[in-house]
């Protein structure tokens, strides 16, 4: 199934505080987006809206042209995985296995249990009996099973160890490639998950700073580094996001897509062009100093 | 009614039912214990179906109050409208309500047949509400009303937690007392009432007529506050 998720003009407001300010993106079927942001930007502000968890302050999300919130056809379609507390859950895994396969139409049972026995997790057991990572893979196993048209997980890992998290992002790729669907990770793990990325989305302070494929987004990161006063020629009337100075040498990070040519410019002069990693981009583009001066 | 209400009220229901199937007979067991052992008159004049309404007021509060606590994340959660989740509570606590007086009543029908067989029956009273006849089926009919605005009272006060927090709780819990201390004001229930003890002792009315007609209005007021308060109510990420 085709969707196209319209927000629009979307903000959200907590008594005095605006958590999410006018954001507008699209999101199509097929694409993984990688949701990356502070702690307090606004990621689960924005992805409770598309949850249908909260209804916006204003503006709106539709899909394929309808009003999301309360709609009884689309918010079965939409899989919210989340930090669950389940700390007085008495019910095994396998009710929760049985409670999604009865409510998500498209929920796979042998899938899921498939799952069940890759990630190691026991289906019989309290669920407030397993440790936080069995407790998250619980979470992840039920969100890939669902295979809802849109499915979110929201910093969905915690607790996993790193080859149980390996074995997550393998699953999200492998059955992306089966049953295409608008998939949203929303992480702090940037380096670790950013090779799963389609499209970025970076949120700072309530606004969406970067909704790019990325791809684009890290031909315009780049380290300029050498002798201070040619590194200053080369990025005068470049945007940039940080410099470093140690002695005689300068590094700066430039972001902005740089032609074939200017980089040839810029290596005559003996100056070192390199990209950067989208983690470092994350971290210079949501600082708290002034951002970028050109 | 859609397939959704349908399904998420068969499923409300079969959850509650199995908290009946251990709440039932534990009161069952505890009426013949007190009617053997606490010589009162005034429990001695006790029906089964008048002490399992007594205790089925907290029950149902407690469902009540458990109906937003648990239900409402898991089903939202699910893909479940509010709409639906709204509609499906109502049904299945109505269908509980029933469920629960008509069992006992059964129960309290059966016990009549060892009248003057079974001393410990000997005083027993159907109520002490002034009901005209068919005495039975408005019994029935008037604990079933009172157990669902208790059921109701619960539910609006979680949703009042969840909602709006401390503040907007305890403002809910106020309003639930109002309308439980108006119902049994109506009602003149003659029973231990710490909530109506704080109030002078007068009745509304003397006709379950009436009573009736101003308790099915007082369900009409509390659900309009709980839909109000359900309808765009924002789920925690939790």
């Amino acid at each position: 199934m085709r969707i196209n998720v319209e927000v629009k003009n979307l903000s959200v407001q907590y008594k005095e505080f605006k958590a999410l300010n006018n954001v507008n993106v699209t999101l199509e079927s097929g694409k993984i987006y990688g949701l990356i942001g502070r702690n307090g930007a606004g990621k689960t502000s924005l992805l409770s809206l598309l949850a249908s968890y909260r209804k916006p302050s204003s503006g709106f999300i539709t899909i394929n042209g309808e009003s999301l919130f309360e709609n009884e056809e689309w918010m079965p379609k939409v899989s919210f995985v989340h930090y669950t507390d389940y700390k007085d859950e008495h019910d095994t895994a396998k009710v929760y296995l049985e409670l999604a396969e009865r409510y998500r139409s498209t929920f796979d049972r042998e899938y899921a249990e498939q799952l069940a026995t890759v990630f190691k997790l026991a289906l019989d057991k309290p669920i407030r009996k397993l440790s936080t990572g069995m407790q998250s893979v619980l979470n992840v196993i039920i969100g890939l099973a669902s295979r809802s048209p849109i499915t979110i997980f929201d910093e969905a890992y915690q607790g996993m160890d790193a080859p149980t998290r390996e074995i997550f992002y393998k699953e999200v790729l492998e059955d992306q490639a089966r049953f295409p669907r608008i998939i949203i990770l929303s992480t702090h793990l940037v380096s670790e998950m950013e090779y799963l990325f389609d499209k970025v989305l970076m949120i700072h302070k309530g606004e969406l700073v970067v909704h790019e494929p990325i791809d684009r987004l890290l031909q315009k990161g780049f380290s300029i580094t050498g002798t201070a006063d040619k590194v200053d020629q080369a990025v005068n009337g470049l945007q940039k996001l940080s410099e470093q100075k140690l002695g005689g040498t300068k590094s700066v990070m430039v972001y902005e897509e740089l032609p074939e040519q200017k980089v040839e410019d810029i290596q005559q002069l003996g100056l070192e062009v390199e990209q950067v990693s989208l983690h470092d981009l994350f971290i210079q583009l949501t600082s708290d100093k002034e951002e970028g001066s050109k | 009614m859609s397939k959704l209400v349908q399904k998420v009220t068969t499923d409300l229901y079969s959850i509650q039912m199995k908290w009946v199937a251990w709440y039932l007979p534990i009161v069952y067991i505890l009426y013949l214990v007190v009617l053997v052992f606490v010589l009162e008159p005034e429990i001695q004049a006790m029906s089964l179906l008048t002490f399992t309404f007594q205790t089925a007021t907290i029950f149902m509060l407690v469902c009540g109050i458990l109906s937003s606590f648990v239900f409402l994340p898991i089903y939202v959660k699910h893909g479940v409208t509010r709409k639906t989740y709204f509609q499906a509570t109502i049904l299945s606590s109505l269908a509980l309500v029933i469920t629960i007086m008509t069992i006992t009543a059964l129960v309290t029908w059966v016990f009549t047949l060892f009248d003057g067989s079974i001393g410990i029956f000997n005083n027993v009273q159907l109520s002490l509400l002034s009901t005209a006849d068919p005495k039975w089926f408005l019994t029935i009919l008037s604990y079933c009303i009172v157990i669902f605005i208790y059921f109701l009272a619960g539910w609006l006060i979680s949703l009042g937690f969840y909602r709006y927090g401390a503040a907007g709780g305890f403002g809910c819990i106020a309003a639930a007392l109002v309308f439980i201390s108006v119902t049994d004001l109506f009602y003149n229930f003659k029973t231990p009432k710490p909530i109506v003890g704080i109030f002078p002792q007068v009745t509304l009315t003397s006709q379950i007529g009436i009573a009736i007609a101003f308790s099915l209005l007082i369900i009409a007021v509390v659900i309009a506050f709980v839909h109000k308060i359900t309808k765009d109510i924002a789920i925690k990420v939790e």
